[in-house]
């Protein structure tokens, strides 16, 4: 049984409280709260991992219907079981367990293994569903951040949609040797904390990772100050660079990018590309370490007031037929935006 | 039909046992609560030809007599097990000792 499931215990007789609390220890696995009354507990704050509530209603206790309305409003995935005597307090909770505001109504005197087993079948699929959720979580984060997810509204392999954006590369300069100076071991995990401040630094800037490539990012910018964003993201990404001894390069260009899954139905995987997206990738090869090398129609779009002009200069860039203007911005260059 | 105990009364006695290993008065009080279910149910009941009416009646006079042995078993039982009569409160003796308060 999950041990993280904490069941809530409301019983106003203290010797009935205590068998029933009793009873669920012996179940293993779960943890308990018992209380003498509703009104001890918040059912907005319940305690952490609360999953299954029992409330053991006695004949001269208040109607529990406000609390258990408030209770399921408050917490709909909260289990929720009612113990009553048969007669006027059952026929009476009957219409809520109907409406779905008590889950399961148990009759007294009850059968102690009915009731274990009701509350085990409730603790392993409450166990089932959190651990689903928790999966569910771990597998976003492999997924591309921000509003690129809608792409996967139709996660069918090969469906593709065309957006304005920026797209940013880094890489780290002279990795190889960096790795040969160190352990795999100690080199994944410096990387790790490189890239993970860089995407921290992106999604800061309203950027989207997409993806790491090696020893470094890919990431994109959408919105109509995408070029502003993206090229103070990179500014950003080089005063962390410069300060930790580890010289990046960033390449930088705008325009139409095709973005979509690519894949068959047993496994797909998020992309995007382009002309633009190579561009960008051959401009970050080309850069020096600790340099931004961005196409000018960036830079134009930016519209930065640099302290120190960006050294401007059309490139021949392999795989483009027309040399294309950029700019060299060193990370001394501040902005003035 | 005629009752010693009152609708508030049984399920006070079914309360103070809340699992059947000490629930034998409860287990009365709980058939008891039943047979009045059963009784008002015959009282509710459609009539449509003279063999529902004496169908419906049998039935009713029937969980009549069960419920008034039924209502005197448990006055013995709660005798027997020297239940506090005024206030119906399960002797201190027959409590299960929880283990965990």
């Amino acid at each position: 049984m999950n041990p993280n499931i904490g069941i809530l215990i409301f019983d106003s007789s203290g010797y009935t409280r205590s068998l029933l609390v009793e009873r669920i220890a012996r179940l293993g696995g779960c943890f308990t709260h018992a209380y003498e009354s509703p009104g001890q507990v918040d059912c907005a704050n319940l305690p952490t991992g609360s999953g299954l509530m029992i409330l053991n209603h006695h004949t001269q206790d208040d109607s529990p219907a406000q609390f258990l309305s408030a209770l399921k409003a408050a917490q709909p995935q909260l289990h929720v079981l009612v113990i009553a005597s048969p007669g006027t307090a059952m026929r009476a909770l009957e219409p809520m367990r109907q409406s779905g505001q008590i889950d399961a109504l148990l009759e007294k005197p009850i059968d102690p293994d009915a009731l274990a087993r009701d509350v085990r079948e409730q603790v392993v699929r409450l166990g089932a569903q959190r651990q689903l959720a928790s999966e569910h979580l771990n597998l976003l984060r492999f997924l591309p951040t921000g509003g690129l997810r809608r792409i996967f509204n139709r996660p069918e392999p090969g469906h593709a949609e065309l957006f304005d954006m920026t797209v940013l590369f880094t890489d780290i300069r002279d990795s190889s040797g960096w790795i040969n100076e160190s352990s795999a071991q100690d080199y994944f995990v410096r990387l790790n904390q490189i890239l993970g401040a860089q995407a921290r630094l992106i999604r800061q800037y309203d950027g989207m990772v997409v993806k790491t490539t090696g020893d470094g990012l890919l990431a994109v910018f959408e919105g109509t100050a995408r070029c502003h964003l993206s090229l103070k993201c990179a500014q950003a990404i080089q005063t962390a660079a410069a300060g930790s001894s580890v010289p990046v390069g960033i390449g930088l260009d705008d325009g139409l990018v095709l973005t979509g899954i690519l894949g068959t139905h047993e496994h797909v995987h998020f992309d995007v590309i382009g002309a633009h997206v190579h561009l960008a990738a051959r401009l970050c090869g080309l850069a020096q370490a600790g340099e931004i090398l961005a196409t000018q129609e960036v830079v134009d779009k930016a519209r930065f007031e640099f302290s120190f002009a960006p050294l401007t200069e059309t490139i021949q860039v392999r795989g483009f037929a027309a040399p294309v203007p950029c700019a060299h911005i060193q990370p001394q260059s501040k902005e003035h935006a | 039909m005629k009752t010693r105990f009152s609708d508030r009364q049984l399920s006070y006695i079914i309360d103070q046992s809340l699992i059947y290993q000490c629930a034998c008065p409860a287990q009365v009080a709980k058939h008891l609560i039943g047979l009045r279910d059963l009784f008002a149910y015959q009282q509710g009941c459609l009539n449509q030809t003279g063999t529902d009416v004496a169908v419906h009646q049998r039935i009713a006079a029937d969980a009549a007599r069960a419920h008034a042995a039924l209502e005197e078993c448990l006055d013995a039982v709660l005798e027997l097990e020297q239940w506090d009569r005024q206030t119906l409160q399960m002797p201190a003796s027959l409590q299960k000792t929880p283990r965990i308060i």
